[in-house]
């Protein structure tokens, strides 16, 4: 199991098998051991030792009283509730823009229904102009021509024509 | 590539030499000798950077919860982010203020990590950012931090780096874990001592150690775990005493 480990550390194992070695390595047993010493001896070998042996020790219990991360869901990702202060810019920014948001909404929801209330006279009135013009019936239009005066002599009016003014 | 007698010479290479200034390898300095430069060395980032699947693995598990998978976490690159960071401090004891300061902050927000870059090329980003902002609240100026762009953080050798001042007792352990370590490997036998020098110092991968030992993949890999399990054997008493126990 080590040399697997070994093998893993090197990206030489294949990660989807690698389950019961992250599992061990996590623990508190010789896997786990072995992690921490198989990347001191590479960090050595390269220069990089100058961190106190017990430094990760000093880490992990500081990050104790961080509260565990939740599983990421699409809820979570959007509760007023988060933990993390980066997380909670991203949520301001949400919050900041939801009256924004509202009264895009309603803009839309206002052109939809106007625009189903157009689609219904549309619908009633269907039948073009011209068309109503050719069902008036022809009575009416016979009394109509009847009535209008047919030359153009009922417009005119004699120069001594005077508008008689009540006193 | 390598050539054999650049391997057998490198196999002879006791490359780990305590410095004022950290631990610096023969073997870099062998490199930068006509004689023995690869035609195309790979970069130094392959080896000390890991693999950037199980990272993301382990950066997965924690955002569900698992603590313990940012700690594997923790443990692989709290040196490497160390000796980044050294390069802005000088006091070795706010290096290591900063370098956990920078594992807090990464853990809340890790939900953020979407995994667009490596883990460690976001780690080292934050760690950056937080010893910048450290210096600034300390009155000091950050004259280093411009020379330092991230794109360089993958690769860089720290060649550089600002001499630091180590608490006595860090400054003792550190060396006598190096000086065990270089002890070691120096009486590993040459198959082994050359398979883990390539492994960690070049980063070459198996089969690119396959081939310039002339020998299975099977076999690199047990040479490099033998030797990796020789060396822990003589690093366990000095990490095994009750300050250094882990968790």
């Amino acid at each position: 199991m080590k040399d697997q480990l070994s093998a893993l550390i090197d990206g030489e194992f294949d990660i989807d098998s690698a389950d019961h070695l992250l599992i061990a390595a996590k623990s508190t047993g010789e896997i786990s051991q072995c992690w921490a010493q198989y990347h001191l001896i590479g960090d050595v070998i390269r220069g990089e030792s100058k961190m106190h042996p017990n430094f990760h020790s000093r880490v992990m219990q500081a990050l104790e009283s961080e509260p565990a991360h939740e599983k990421v869901t699409a809820e979570s990702a959007i509760s007023p509730v988060v933990l993390h202060e980066e997380s909670m810019v991203a949520t301001k920014l949400v919050l900041k823009t939801m009256p924004i948001w509202s009264v895009a909404a309603s803009v839309a929801a206002v052109m939809f229904v106007s625009w189903l209330v157009l689609q219904q006279n549309l619908a009633t009135n269907s039948l073009a102009p011209i068309e109503i013009a050719q069902n008036i019936p022809m009575e009416y239009l016979q009394a109509h021509h009847d009535a209008a005066p047919n030359g153009a002599s009922y417009y005119l009016q004699n120069v001594n024509y005077k508008e008689q003014v009540h006193k | 590539m390598l050539q054999t007698m650049n391997i057998e010479a490198l196999s002879r290479t006791s490359f780990v030499q305590p410095t004022s200034q950290g631990y610096t390898t023969n073997y870099k300095n062998m490199q930068s000798g006509s004689s023995t430069s690869m035609a195309n060395p790979p970069t130094e980032g392959t080896a000390t950077t890991g693999n950037r699947e199980l990272d993301q693995v382990l950066v997965e598990r924690a955002q569900q919860g698992d603590k313990r998978a940012f700690g594997l976490l923790v443990e692989k690159y709290n040196r490497k982010l160390g000796r980044l960071l050294s390069r802005m401090i000088r006091d070795q004891a706010e290096v290591e203020d900063v370098v956990q300061e920078t594992f807090i902050k990464a853990y809340r927000a890790l939900n953020n990590f979407r995994g667009d870059s490596a883990f460690y090329t976001w780690l080292y980003r934050i760690g950056i950012n937080t010893a910048k902002n450290y210096l600034v609240s300390m009155g000091r100026k950050p004259q280093v931090i411009a020379e330092i762009e991230i794109e360089d953080v993958e690769n860089f050798d720290g060649g550089d780096e600002m001499r630091t001042m180590e608490t006595p007792e860090t400054e003792l352990m550190t060396k006598q874990i190096a000086q065990t370590v270089n002890d070691t490997v120096a009486s590993l036998p040459d198959e082994l001592r050359t398979a883990i020098t390539l492994r960690e110092l070049e980063g070459l991968s198996y089969e690119e150690i396959a081939t310039l030992m002339q020998c299975p993949i099977g076999t690199v890999r047990s040479r490099i775990f033998r030797a990796r399990e020789t060396i822990a054997l003589k690093l366990r008493p000095l990490l095994d005493t009750p300050d250094n126990k882990r968790w």
